[in-house]
Order: structure tokens, then C-alpha cells, then sequence
């Protein structure tokens, strides 16, 4: 993820460019692992309520592992931090629903 | 996980769900590449880009003028200024604001927008229930209630069959909403296959038509210089420095020849 931010006494310098760029990658995390993990909800045969559980059981643990990877210095990517748990919930939840449905439909029903 | 009470013919899987979904994504992926296509030329005159560069800079003025000290700004301050020959007093610029209906250039693209994202989505949606219509499709994994049963089970005219088995429609919408945000992961940012952004930036777009008023954005600007005052950041950096450890390893190379001898 490119840095952002030279952080200094007073304003910080903050470049858009970089700043979108990291939110696509977290984009393209979201989903990716939507997809996988409604993939393998359907796999699974889970329905309903454990099906929500576990979409968000799987996005709270790709938030731990994006803290993890952005480290200390995560204020030198981002702004703050609650953009890595809650960026791109709904969206990935839409994603996560079509392919445990696909899913599902393949393994179960047919 | 109970056994599921239906069993689908695997046609329908082969030649229904399958084709759906192909259909769903392939028209996102040709709406891209149209509305790249479509894409109407913004002309842009020369004025308008130094108006807009010099808005810039006047704004680069005041975000960081405490770096520099205090007669640097002052004169750049009095050259935007200045009662008599200030830039910002003195350009008047000779503006129509374009309004959506007068603008011809506007106005298409406006259609455009609405032709090349909703129409499709309506169409392809109408064509798919009319072709793929009189069975059940598939069976959504979470439990719905029963007032969701007109909405997703279209053709089926069954009074006891659960509202989780749905229709094609309902499958080809579910797709159009789930692959949204898989274009973003195979066309790269900023795809015209996005209705959401585009829905997003059409009720934003109101304020977007305010850099055609540049008189209004030069007066704004004017006011806003002129409330901007000079605290130089810079002004115990001497001691600062000073004060701290200077760690100068590495900061020059012993084999850096010099130019001047």
C-alpha cells in the first residue's frame, strides 16, 4: 500500500492519488474474500443465520489482518482506522450472497 | 442442514442459471467498453485551465503559507489582492453558467448516463422472465417470509411452495447487485459497468457545475485570502535543529565528485 502522509508538526501533506489507490486494494480485498467465503458458505450448505454469521465472522477476520499487515505506522496509509473494518461491507455482502446462493444452488439443490 | 424438499431437473442448472449469470456479467462488461465508446469530449479552452490553475495555486497559497516568510506571502498575498490591479479583483470573465437544459453538451450526457445504465438492466430483465419463465430456478440459502413471494417467484403460481425457491428475474437481479462490485476486481477502477458510482455521482453532479461560474469562485477565493493570516511555522527552526541530535550518517556520499572544482 503506498504511503500517504509525511507526517510532520502541523498539517499533513496528503496525496489523492495514493489515498484512492489504497482504497481500491482494500476494495479488492473485500470482495475477493466475499466471494471466496460465499463460495465456500454454499459449499458448506450453511443456511440462513449461519450464513450471515459467518460472512461476518470472515470480514471481522480480514480486518484483524489488515491491522495486521498495516502495522504500526498504519496512520503513514490511512486515516483512521475504522475504514479497514467497516470499508465496503455492504457491497461485499451483496457479493457474498450471490455466490452462496450459486453455490448452494450447484451443490444442493441439484 | 436438511435435505432440500425439491429436486431440479440439472437443465435448468446447465442451461438457465449458468446463462443467466453469463448474460449478467458479459452485458456489464459491454456497457464499459460503450460508455468509453460514448464518451463525449470535453473541450476545454485555454482560459479555463489557467482560471483553474490559478485557483490552485491560490488555494496552495493559503494551505501552506506559514512556510514561507512573512514578505514572500505578503507580496503573493498583494498580488491576488490588491484593491487596484489584484488578479482576483480585476479579471472579470465573461460566463454563461450552462444550465442542463440549455446546454446541448450536458443534456446528452445526461441521456447517455441514463440510456446506457438503466435502460439495459430493464430490458434484459423483461426478456429474462418472459424466456425463462414458468419454473423455479433456485433455492436462496436464508429463509424468506411469505410477503416476499409475488416479488421473487413470478411465473409459479404454486400457494404452498416456500418464497426461498425463486424465479429466473430474481436470480438475474440477485446477479446484477452481487456483481457490482466484481467489476471494480476486472475492469479496474473507475468502469462504466458501476451503476451504483454513477447513480452516486448523478446526485452529486449538482455541485460539479460550479467551476463554469468562475467570477463567484474568483470572489470566494478573494475572501477567503484576504481572512488567511501569516503565522510563520518556521520562526525557532534555527534553535530547533540545534537543540537536537544531528545524525548526519549517510547523508553524504563519499563518492559524490564535486562540480565546482
Amino acid at each position: 500500500m503506498a504511503g500517504v502522509v509525511a507526517k510532520r508538526e502541523g498539517p499533513q501533506f496528503i496525496s489523492e492519488v495514493s489515498v484512492r489507490g489504497n482504497a481500491a486494494v482494500l476494495d479488492y480485498c473485500r470482495t475477493s474474500l466475499s466471494a471466496l467465503s460465499g463460495a465456500t458458505a454454499g459449499i458448506l450448505g450453511l443456511t440462513g443465520l449461519y450464513g450471515f454469521i459467518f460472512y461476518l465472522i470472515s470480514a471481522f477476520l480480514l480486518s484483524l489482518l489488515l491491522i495486521l499487515k498495516a502495522g504500526r505506522r498504519w496512520n503513514k496509509c490511512f486515516k483512521s482506522r475504522r475504514l479497514l473494518f467497516t470499508g465496503g461491507l455492504v457491497g461485499g455482502l451483496f457479493t457474498y450472497v450471490l455466490f452462496w446462493t450459486f453455490l448452494y444452488g450447484m451443490v444442493h439443490v441439484y | 442442514m436438511a435435505e432440500p424438499e425439491l429436486l431440479l431437473d440439472s437443465n435448468i442448472r446447465l442451461w438457465v442459471v449458468l446463462p443467466i449469470v453469463f448474460i449478467t456479467f458479459l452485458v456489464g462488461v459491454i456497457r464499459h467498453y460503450v460508455s468509453i465508446l460514448l464518451q463525449s469530449d470535453k473541450k476545454l479552452t485555454l482560459e479555463q485551465v489557467s482560471d483553474s490553475q490559478v485557483l490552485i495555486r491560490s488555494r496552495i497559497l493559503r494551505e501552506n503559507g506559514k512556510y514561507i516568510p512573512k514578505q514572500s506571502f505578503l507580496m503573493r498575498k498583494f498580488y491576488f489582492n490588491n484593491q487596484e490591479d489584484g488578479f482576483f479583483k480585476q479579471t472579470k470573465r465573461k460566463v454563461v453558467p450552462p444550465s442542463p437544459m440549455t446546454d446541448p453538451s450536458m443534456l446528452t450526457d445526461m441521456m447517455k448516463g441514463n440510456v446506457t445504465n438503466v435502460l439495459p438492466m430493464i430490458l434484459i430483465g423483461g426478456w429474462i422472465n418472459w424466456t425463462f419463465s414458468g419454473f423455479v430456478t433456485t433455492k436462496v440459502p436464508f429463509p424468506l417470509t411469505l410477503r416476499f413471494k409475488p416479488m421473487l417467484q413470478q411465473g409459479i403460481e404454486l400457494l404452498s411452495l416456500d418464497a426461498s425457491w425463486v424465479s429466473s428475474a430474481s436470480w438475474y437481479f440477485l446477479n446484477v447487485f452481487g456483481l457490482r462490485s466484481m467489476y471494480s476486481l476486472i475492469l479496474g477502477q473507475d468502469n462504466g459497468a458501476d451503476q451504483s458510482r454513477i447513480m452516486q455521482e448523478q446526485m452529486s453532479g449538482a455541485a460539479m457545475a460550479m467551476p463554469a461560474d468562475t467570477n463567484k469562485a474568483f470572489k470566494a477565493e478573494w475572501e477567503a485570502l484576504e481572512l488567511t493570516d501569516h503565522q510563520w511555522a518556521l520562526e525557532s527552526v534555527e534553535e530547533d535543529l540545534m537543540s537536537r541530535e544531528l545524525d548526519l550518517d549517510g547523508m553524504f556520499s563519499k563518492e559524490l565528485p564535486s562540480g565546482i572544482f
